[in-house]
C-alpha cells in the first residue's frame, strides 16, 4: 500500500448517499431561503408602493389612522401606541409570575412537581391564541366587569390579561433556561457561607442569571407585539385612538385582522396600508426577537462547558 | 506497490503553522516521524500538542477559522494536495482523542463503525475480536460486544476507543493524552497496550506527563507556545536538554 | 409575609420566596385548568359525534365543525409533507454542511428572524403571494403555503438547537475513524439529534395547526356547507371557525366554540401522539 491510495480518485465510488444527501440538503436551504426572502420582499415591495401614495412622513407622524373615512388619517402613531400598551401590560402581568415559577421550577420543586408544572407550562404554550381570545372574550371580560361595572365589553384590561397568560409560558421556559445558565456551584457556595438560600438566590443567583431573563422578557414581549386574535377578540377595534384600558384598544395587529374581514382590492390604498403595518409589525418584532436572542446568548456565556477548548 | 521503508518518515511536517481565526496555535514546526518509532510531543497547556497531533490527518479543518499553512507529508505524499481524501487519511492515521467519547451503541457498533464507514463488508465479527484483544476487552465471551459502551469504566471505554481506531489497521496511531483522567492502575494497562503497540504502527502521542513520554517513547519532541524547541531521542532529551527552556519544563521550574 | 412585598422593589428580600413560587406555580396551573374546565362544560350540549361531522349553520344547535376539520386535517397534512422535510434539511445543511460564508450567515439570521414574526404579518404576505400573486384564491392550498411559510423557519430553529446539542467530540470521533460527512450526519448526528428534532418539528407543527389570524387575511370561510375535498376548495379550518363564533354574541354559539376549540385540542393532541409514537419524550421545546 502506498500513500497514492489516499486521493479521492482511488477511492471507489460506493456511497451514493455521499452526493445525493449534500445536493438535496443544499436544495432544501435554498428552498426555504427563497420562501423566507418572498415573505419580506412581496412586504417591502407593497410597502413602498404604499409610500408612493402616502408618504413616510404622513404614516410615521400622523396622529389619527382612518384609512376609511372622507379624509383619510395614515399616521400609525395610534396603533403603535395601542400595540405598546397591550405588550406592556402583558409584560407587566405575566414577568413577576413567570419569574417566580421559574425560579420555583429550577430551585424548589421536586421531581414529580417538577415534571407536572413542566407539563402544564407546555400545554399552556400550545394552547392557540384564538381559544384564549374565545376565553377572554367570555369569560375573563364579564368577570371583570362583574368587580368593575364601568368597563366596557371589549376593553384592553381583559386583553392583557389573557395576553400575558399566553406569553407566559415563554418566560418561566427562558427564564429557566437562563437560570440554568447559573451554575449550581454558586448557590452552594453562597450557602456553604453560611447566607440562608432565598438570600443566595436573591442576591446572587437571580442578578448572575438577569441578562438572560431580561432576554426571555423581551422575546415574550415580542410575542406579544404580535398577538392578533386575542386582541381583536377582546379589545375589539373602536374608531378613534383612546387611553383607556377599560375601552376598547387598537393595535398593529387588530388593525390588520379587522381589515381582512373585509375585501380589499389589490392595489388599493388600504391594501398597501396593511402591508406597511405588517412592514412595521415585522421590524418591530424582528428587532425584538435579535435582541431578545442576543441577551439570552449572553446570558449562557456563564454556563459551565460553554467554554471550547 | 512499494512497501513503505524505514528510509522514508511516516510523517514530517515542514515549516507548520496552524491559525485558529489569526491566532497562530503552531509556528514553523518542522519535524520527521520515522518508521516504527514512538514519539512523544511533550510540552506545557497550550503549547499546541494537540493542534500538532489533529493536522496529521486533518482534523484541524472540522474546526471554524483554522488556517493551515506548510506541508505535511505521510510516507512522502502532501497530505493537504487538493485530491486527498480526508477520510481516507483519517483510516491511515487514526486518532485516539483525549476525552473518549463513544457513542451510544454497543461495543461491537463502536468497532465496527469505522469498518462499515469504510465499506467493508460481511461479518466484522473477526475483525472486531481482533481489535478488542489487541487492548484486551476480548475474552472470548459474546456478552461483551452487546454491552452498552457507555456502561463500560473509564478505563475500559478508554480502551475501546483505541480499539475504535485500531480495527482500521492505521499505519499511525495518535494518541492525544491516552491516559488523562484515568486511575493509576487503568493508566498502566493504557500503557502497556501502547508499548505492545509499537511493532503494529507508527505511534505518536501527546501527553502532559512527561514521565509518561520517558517510559513509552523513543523519540520525543518538546513544544512551547506553537514552537518546536527540541526533538530528538527520548534518553537524550531528558538526561541533557539542549534548550533551557526544555530544561526548565522538565525539572519544574517553567513559570 | 409582608416582608416578601420587597421583592417587587428589589430591596433586600427576606420573604419566602418559596411560598411565592408556590403561589406563581398555583397561579400558572389554575388558569390551564380554568381554561379547560370553562370549555369542557360550555362544550359538553353540542359534543357528539353529529358536531364533528355536521357543516356550521345558522341554527346554532345544528351546527358542526366538519369542513372546519377536514379544512384543517388538509392544512395539517400538506404543511407537515412541505415544512418539515424543508425544515429539517435547511438546518442540517446549516449546522452540518453549509461554508461559513457571508451569505450562509445572512440566510441563517433571517430565517431565525422569521421565526420571531408574527402569524399575522405571514398572512399578509401569503394573500400577496398565493392568494392574488399566483392566483389561487382563498383555497386550502393557499393556506397551507402561507403556514408552510410561518412553520419552515419555526422548524429551522428548532432542528438547529437540537443539532448544535450534539457535542463536537461527537462528530471528531467518527470523523477520526474515517468517516465521511453524510456518515457523520446520518450515522451518529441524526440519531443523537432525534428526540429533539422530533419534538421540535411538533411544537412547528402544533403552531401552525392552531394559527387562526394568518388564515383570516386570506379570506378564510367558517360558513361553508361541505367539507373541502381536495386543496383546491375553499380555505376553513377549526382556528377561523372558533373566531367566527367566539364573535357571536347569540345563545348557542358560545357552546359552539368551545366545542371547536375542544375539536382543535383533541386535533392538537392526536398529533402530538402521532409524532411521538414509540417514543418517550425528553423536554418541552418552545418557539
Amino acid at each position: 500500500m502506498t500513500a497514492t491510495a489516499l486521493s479521492r480518485a482511488a477511492r471507489n465510488p460506493r456511497s451514493p448517499g455521499e452526493r445525493f444527501g449534500k445536493h438535496v440538503l443544499f436544495i432544501c436551504a435554498a428552498l426555504s431561503a427563497v420562501l423566507g426572502a418572498a415573505v419580506i420582499v412581496v412586504v417591502a415591495l407593497e410597502t413602498f408602493r404604499f409610500f408612493g401614495q402616502v408618504s413616510p412622513a404622513r404614516f410615521f407622524g400622523g396622529l389619527t389612522w382612518a384609512p376609511l373615512a372622507e379624509e383619510p388619517g395614515f399616521g400609525v402613531l395610534p396603533l403603535m401606541a395601542g400595540t405598546a400598551q397591550i405588550a406592556a401590560g402583558a409584560t407587566f402581568l405575566a414577568l413577576p409570575v413567570g419569574l417566580l415559577t421559574a425560579v420555583f421550577l429550577r430551585y424548589y420543586a421536586g421531581g414529580r412537581t417538577a415534571s407536572i408544572l413542566n407539563a402544564v407550562v407546555t400545554l399552556l404554550a400550545f394552547v392557540p391564541a384564538v381559544v384564549y381570545g374565545y376565553f377572554a372574550l367570555n369569560y375573563v371580560t364579564p368577570a371583570i366587569r362583574s368587580v368593575w361595572p364601568g368597563v366596557e365589553g371589549f376593553n384592553g384590561i381583559s386583553a392583557c390579561l389573557v395576553v400575558g397568560l399566553m406569553i407566559l409560558p415563554t418566560i418561566v421556559l427562558l427564564s429557566r433556561e437562563a437560570l440554568g445558565a447559573v451554575p449550581n456551584s454558586l448557590l452552594e457556595e453562597g450557602v456553604a457561607l453560611g447566607a440562608t438560600r432565598r438570600r443566595v438566590l436573591v442576591r446572587l443567583v437571580v442578578p448572575a442569571a438577569a441578562i438572560g431573563i431580561a432576554g426571555s422578557v423581551v422575546m415574550a414581549a415580542a410575542r406579544a407585539v404580535g398577538e392578533t386574535m386575542i386582541v381583536t377578540l377582546a379589545a375589539g377595534n373602536p374608531t378613534g385612538p383612546t387611553w383607556n384600558p377599560v375601552e376598547g384598544v387598537r393595535t398593529l395587529t387588530t388593525f390588520l385582522a379587522q381589515a381582512s374581514l373585509g375585501d380589499i382590492p389589490t392595489g388599493s390604498i388600504e391594501y398597501g396600508a396593511c402591508f406597511a403595518v405588517a412592514a412595521v409589525l415585522f421590524l418591530l418584532t424582528c428587532g425584538m426577537h435579535a435582541a431578545g436572542g442576543a441577551l439570552m446568548a449572553r446570558g449562557q456565556r456563564g454556563k459551565p462547558g460553554a467554554v471550547r477548548s | 506497490m512499494s512497501a513503505p521503508g524505514p528510509a522514508l518518515p511516516v510523517l514530517s511536517t515542514e515549516r507548520l503553522t496552524v491559525r485558529f481565526d489569526g491566532k497562530a496555535v503552531l509556528k514553523d514546526v518542522s519535524l520527521e516521524i520515522p518508521f516504527g518509532q514512538v514519539v512523544s510531543i511533550i510540552g506545557p497547556a497550550g503549547s499546541g500538542k494537540t493542534t500538532l497531533l489533529r493536522s496529521f490527518n486533518r482534523m484541524n479543518e472540522l474546526m471554524p477559522g483554522a488556517k493551515t499553512a506548510g506541508t505535511v507529508r505521510f510516507q512522502g505524499v502532501d497530505l493537504y494536495a487538493a485530491d486527498i481524501d480526508p477520510a481516507e487519511v483519517r483510516r491511515r492515521i487514526g486518532m485516539v482523542f483525549q476525552k473518549a467519547t463513544l457513542f451510544p451503541k454497543s461495543v461491537f457498533d463502536n468497532v465496527a463503525f469505522g469498518l462499515r464507514a469504510k465499506g467493508v463488508e460481511g461479518d466484522l465479527h473477526d475483525l472486531v475480536e481482533e481489535a478488542l484483544t489487541v487492548v484486551g476487552l476480548w475474552s472470548g465471551g459474546a456478552e461483551v460486544l452487546d454491552a452498552r459502551a457507555l456502561d463500560l469504566t473509564a478505563g475500559e471505554q478508554r480502551r475501546l476507543s483505541i480499539a475504535r481506531a485500531l480495527a482500521l489497521k492505521p499505519d499511525c496511531l495518535l494518541l492525544d493524552e491516552p491516559t488523562a483522567a484515568l486511575d493509576p492502575a487503568a493508566s498502566a494497562k493504557v500503557e502497556s497496550i501502547i508499548h505492545a503497540l509499537r511493532h503494529e504502527c507508527t505511534i505518536v502521542l501527546a501527553t502532559s506527563d512527561h514521565t509518561q513520554a520517558g517510559r513509552l517513547s523513543d523519540l520525543t519532541a518538546y513544544l512551547d507556545s506553537g514552537r518546536l524547541m527540541e526533538y530528538g531521542a527520548t534518553q537524550e532529551l531528558f538526561t541533557n536538554p539542549r534548550n533551557e527552556r526544555t530544561e526548565s519544563y522538565l525539572t519544574g521550574r517553567l513559570p | 409575609m409582608s416582608e416578601s412585598r420587597g421583592a417587587r422593589a428589589g430591596v433586600a428580600i427576606r420573604g419566602p420566596i418559596g411560598a411565592m413560587g408556590v403561589a406563581a406555580a398555583l397561579v400558572t396551573m389554575a388558569a390551564l385548568i380554568l381554561l379547560a374546565g370553562v370549555l369542557l362544560v360550555e362544550a359538553r350540549e353540542v359534543l357528539d359525534w353529529r358536531f364533528f361531522l355536521n357543516p356550521p349553520s345558522r341554527v346554532a344547535a345544528e351546527g358542526g365543525v366538519g369542513p372546519a376539520l377536514a379544512g384543517s386535517l388538509w392544512l395539517t397534512l400538506i404543511v407537515a409533507a412541505i415544512a418539515v422535510p424543508l425544515g429539517v434539511g435547511t438546518a442540517v445543511y446549516l449546522a452540518e454542511y453549509a461554508p461559513p460564508t457571508r451569505l450562509v450567515k445572512a440566510v441563517e439570521s433571517v430565517l431565525t428572524n422569521l421565526a420571531g414574526v408574527p402569524s399575522v404579518v405571514y398572512g399578509i404576505a401569503g394573500l400577496a403571494l398565493f392568494v392574488r400573486g399566483l392566483g389561487l384564491g382563498p383555497s386550502i392550498l393557499a393556506g397551507a403555503l402561507t403556514l408552510t411559510a410561518l412553520t419552515v423557519p419555526l422548524v429551522v430553529v428548532n432542528c438547529r438547537k437540537a443539532l448544535q446539542a450534539v457535542p463536537d467530540e461527537f462528530r471528531w470521533a467518527a470523523f477520526g475513524l474515517g468517516a465521511s460527512r453524510w456518515q457523520v450526519v446520518r450515522d451518529q448526528v441524526l440519531p443523537a439529534a432525534a428526540p429533539d428534532i422530533v419534538a421540535g418539528c411538533c411544537a412547528a407543527l402544533l403552531r401552525a395547526v392552531g394559527a387562526a389570524a394568518p388564515l383570516l387575511m386570506l379570506g378564510a370561510v367558517s360558513f361553508t356547507t361541505f367539507a373541502p375535498g381536495s386543496p383546491h376548495d375553499p380555505l376553513t379550518a377549526l382556528p377561523t371557525q372558533i373566531f367566527a363564533w367566539a364573535a357571536r354574541p347569540q345563545e348557542g354559539f358560545l357552546a359552539l366554540a368551545a366545542g371547536a376549540s375542544v375539536a382543535l385540542l383533541l386535533l392538537m393532541a392526536a398529533m402530538h401522539l402521532v409524532l411521538f409514537a414509540n417514543r418517550r419524550r425528553r423536554k418541552g421545546t418552545l418557539t
